[in-house]
């Protein structure tokens, strides 16, 4: 058993990795680079002036990891550190130090070039496709530790950890020395358990929400901030305010202010505010959740009815349900209920008009979500009934005497849970893809709708991570669909699935 | 063996199914005698209607098919009077028990065996659990399956096919019906599983003294395990006797090519014999006799009238024309011939065809 999920385990991270491998190729080798500038702001307004011009897009490109990008200041400082007087004058237009960028940065594989007006020289090199992928990797899983912060301006900086209750009173372990100052802590947000340990870096966002870590876009919350009154004690004193920063995400902030001395003990001063949506990912996972479930209740109890009454009436509806959601394009339907769901039932068709706090903005988008999932569970799952029903079993048990109602729940039903289970990760996948449809759809502020508009704003960063992000779902998906299927189905248990393979 | 008493007595059944708003008649008019303790086997050829006649004995036609006319009489009552499937309940698996053709799927894949027997105890014998448990685990032993305790508890994915057959079995017997109907019990299986499945059921049926029906198409089999033999042909019996009489003297042309189609009374450097063409269409009004089409021996009355049962001695009747007086000489294919030497009761025909 146990080797079996560490075999599962292991094949679905190599899943994740070979999925998020092929993505990274296919952006950096399909996405042209030129094209990155499209949604930026800021080189349009300095386009007269070729010299920050073209650094600044070289800088960008490095932030990207298309190049490396190297100037002459940057290379003085180099050699002879930041703060030397050699600098500035290995800037001057006689110096002998264009000649050793020259040469330096050629022997270094650079292609070394002139600014149009000022001629301070520069070097680029492209960074190979494998290079860029390996660079994803390398800095992709960052590990917080109590000697992760080194600042020279603060030689006394205590390291350890510690326990200690945050402003809501939980209890968490804090630490110092570390980036984060809330390494573990537990509240009632979902999935009830935090950490800060190990977190994921998946590069800044660009050209929208310029610089913000991506996954701090996607997991960060939205909308305005939210103040609520803290009391707690500072130095021994007690103290309260007003504030809309989330103490959980805590950052090391090397110089504090006075505001901030007023607020915290500590260096950790710099955090991400509290606000009043819920995140790109919190809101794609209360449609999705809700929505998964909807579509496994209402499509299986209709599958399950049309199976019993087969042929009749309710069936027929259904057959027609199904047929008409698998033959027309997903954005008509959607179209169709939202246009009955605003008309008929008055319910809001964009969700910004009522907002993430009204749940009526929630009730279009979730159904809507739903639709194509009801019916491929009611049609799964009256096909199995049916076949069931037809079995040599169940007529054998109707020979043995035992009565229709008898065959259904103690054989048929049991049996069901099987298909059932086997349905949940398609089920899953298909909310998925559904998601970038309804969400872009309804203007909901989820991943579904992030993941588009990266696409169109070439946001690489922002792509990554979230065609990542959806992988990880699935494969997880079908990860828990596997190990469930070994406890409800007697034949697959784990000891015999070992063997098999 | 008593001859006399009869257990259930079919009279004039007549089974039609709708199948697309058209209808065709499976089982027409069929009477057929079953007596306590003995062995009765149905054979004919599939589709001839074995399965549809046995299943109107349970009430397990499917929801497209009607009895049409007819009667059945068990225990002093007309069966096709029982009208909700509580009735029936009370005669399937109870009185009249059936075991199919395919073991490998009879049992359902996902529960135990043991509960997939208790379930029918606790029933219809209205026993507590651990009772039933225990009437299983006997079961279980009756029809030859070691190490109960710990198989009871098996999948029947866990059992083989021979196995499951038995568990099917004793699943039949658990509530000691008075008939037992194999259809086809051994088709689904390897030839030395099936002899020990059919020596299973006669000695089962030597201990609890129940009737069997023994649904086949296979003679081979009959000749092993049957007392009497009925011979069903496009949803009619044609012809039925004892295994002796059937064997050792058919009357029937459809028998004649049953017995020619046997494999053990080939002719070396003969191919095997089969029967020549299909039977007919069931949706279409028989007219004359169903297998005069295909029947080499065909008057010409064949094709305009249907024949009655001729008898051929108290136990034996055939429905050929054949038998009538007014017919003229057919002479039987070489394997009846063959099969008539062997039983050694070569009445008719004269010596002149002895030598041929
Ligand atoms: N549910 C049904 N609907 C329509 N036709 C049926 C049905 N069950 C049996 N039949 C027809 O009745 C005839 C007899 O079938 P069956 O009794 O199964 O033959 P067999 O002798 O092989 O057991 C066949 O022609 C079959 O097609
Ligand atoms: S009645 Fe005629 S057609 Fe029918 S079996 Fe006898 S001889 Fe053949
Ligand atoms: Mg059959």
């Amino acid at each position: 058993m146990l080797g079996y999920v560490v075999k599962r385990v292991f094949q679905s991270i190599l899943s994740v990795l070979i999925v998020s491998t092929l993505t990274l190729f296919l952006v950096y080798s399909c996405v042209p680079r030129q094209l990155v500038f499209k949604g930026d702001l800021v080189l349009p307004k300095i386009a007269n002036k070729p010299d920050e011009y073209n650094d600044y897009k070289f800088r960008t490109w490095e932030k990207l990891g298309y190049i490396d990008y190297m100037t002459q200041q940057e290379y003085a400082q180099e050699v002879f550190g930041a703060d030397s007087p050699n600098v500035s004058q290995a800037l001057l237009r006689d110096s002998s130090f264009y000649e050793k960028f020259r040469t330096d940065l050629s022997a270094r594989g650079y292609k070394v070039e002139a600014l149009p007006i000022s001629g301070y020289l520069y070097a680029t090199k492209d960074v190979a496709l494998l290079t860029r992928v390996f660079r994803w990797y390398a800095k992709l899983i960052q590990i917080d530790h109590p000697y992760r912060i080194q600042d020279p301006n603060n030689p006394g900086l205590k390291r350890g950890y510690f326990l200690t209750r945050d402003w809501g009173g939980g209890l968490a372990l804090a630490a110092s020395g570390t980036i984060y100052k809330y390494q573990i802590w537990v509240d009632d947000s979902f999935p009830f358990f935090h950490q800060n340990i190990v977190r994921l870096n998946m590069g800044r966002s660009y050209p929208t929400f310029d610089g913000v870590p991506v996954l701090d876009v996607i997991s960060g919350g939205q909308g305005r901030s939210a103040r609520r009154e803290i009391r707690t004690t500072v130095r021994g004193e007690e103290v309260s305010f007003f504030t809309s920063i989330d103490e959980h995400s805590l950052k090391y902030k090397p110089v504090l202010d006075r505001l901030d001395m007023n607020k915290f003990e500590d260096n950790y001063a710099d955090g991400n505010l509290t606000t009043i949506d819920p995140s790109m990912l919190g809101t794609s996972f209360t449609i999705g959740m809700y929505s998964l479930l909807l579509s496994l209740a209402i499509g299986l109890t209709v599958g399950v009815i049309a199976a019993m009454k087969k042929d009749r009436i309710f069936d027929k509806i259904t057959m027609a349900y199904i047929v008409f959601i698998s033959s027309i394009p997903t954005l008509l339907y959607i179209a169709l209920f939202a246009r009955f769901g605003m008309k008929v039932l008055g319910l809001p068709d964009k969700f910004p008009f009522l907002g993430s706090q009204n749940i009526l903005s929630y009730i279009l988008p979730t159904i809507s979500l739903s639709l194509g999932g009801i019916a491929g569970e009611a049609l799964w799952i009256r096909r199995y009934m049916v076949d069931q029903m037809n079995a040599d079993y169940v007529k054998f048990s109707r020979s043995k005497g035992l009565s229709q109602a008898e065959v259904f729940f103690k054989h048929i039903v049991r049996n069901a849970l099987i298909p059932i289970v086997h349905s949940i990760p398609m089920a899953v996948i298909g909310t998925l893809a559904g998601a970038l449809i309804t969400e872009s759809f309804y203007a909901v502020p989820g991943m579904g709708k992030m993941f588009p508009s990266a696409i169109s704003d070439y946001n690489n960063a922002m792509i990554i991570a979230l065609t990542f992000i959806f992988t990880v779902v699935s494969i997880l998906a079908i990860f828990l669909g596997d190990i469930l299927v070994t406890f409800v189905d007697p034949r697959i248990s784990l000891a015999a699935r070992k063997e098999a393979r | 063996m008593d001859q006399n008493k009869g257990i259930l007595k079919v009279r004039d059944l007549v089974v039609k199914f709708r199948v697309r708003r058209r209808e065709l008649t499976a089982i027409r008019s069929v009477s057929l005698d079953l007596y306590e303790g003995e062995t009765l086997a149905i054979v004919g050829e599939s589709g001839s209607g074995k399965t549809v006649l046995t299943k109107t004995f349970t009430g397990m036609l499917e929801s497209n098919g009607r009895i049409a006319a007819g009667s059945i009489e068990f225990e002093g009552r007309n069966l096709l009077e029982l009208k909700t499937d509580k009735e029936w309940e009370k005669i399937r698996g109870v009185k009249i028990a059936t075991v199919f053709q395919d073991p490998m799927t009879s049992l359902n894949p996902l529960k135990r065996i043991g509960i997939q027997i208790t379930e029918v105890i606790e029933k219809h014998q209205k026993l507590p659990p651990e009772e039933a448990r225990r009437i299983a685990l006997t079961l279980m032993e009756k029809v030859g399956i070691k190490d109960v305790e710990k198989r009871f508890y098996d999948y029947p994915f866990q059992y083989s096919g021979g196995m499951r057959q038995r568990i099917v079995i004793a699943i039949a017997l658990a509530c000691k019906p008075r008939i037992l109907i194999c259809d086809e019990p051994t088709t689904a299986l390897d030839v030395t599983i099936q002899a020990q499945i059919l020596d299973l059921i006669r000695s089962l049926q030597r201990d609890y003294g129940f009737t069997t029906i023994y649904i086949t198409h296979d003679l081979g089999v009959v000749a092993n395990v049957a007392d009497r033999v009925a011979v069903m042909y496009s949803g009619q019996i044609v012809e039925y006797g004892s295994v002796r009489e059937i064997f050792y003297d058919p009357r029937h042309p459809y028998t004649w090519a049953l017995i020619s189609s046997l494999p053990t009374l080939a002719r070396k450097g003969e191919p095997l014999y089969a029967i020549p063409g299909t039977p007919p269409t069931l949706f279409n009004e028989i007219k004359g006799d169903a297998f005069a089409p295909r029947n080499r021996y065909a008057l010409g009355i064949d094709f305009e009238e249907e024949p009655p049962f001729f008898k051929v001695s108290e136990s034996h009747y055939a429905k050929t024309w054949l038998l009538d007086p007014r017919a003229p000489f057919a002479d039987p294919p070489h394997a009846v011939k063959l099969m008539r030497k062997k039983g050694n009761i070569y009445a008719e025909g004269g010596a002149a065809e002895a030598g041929k």
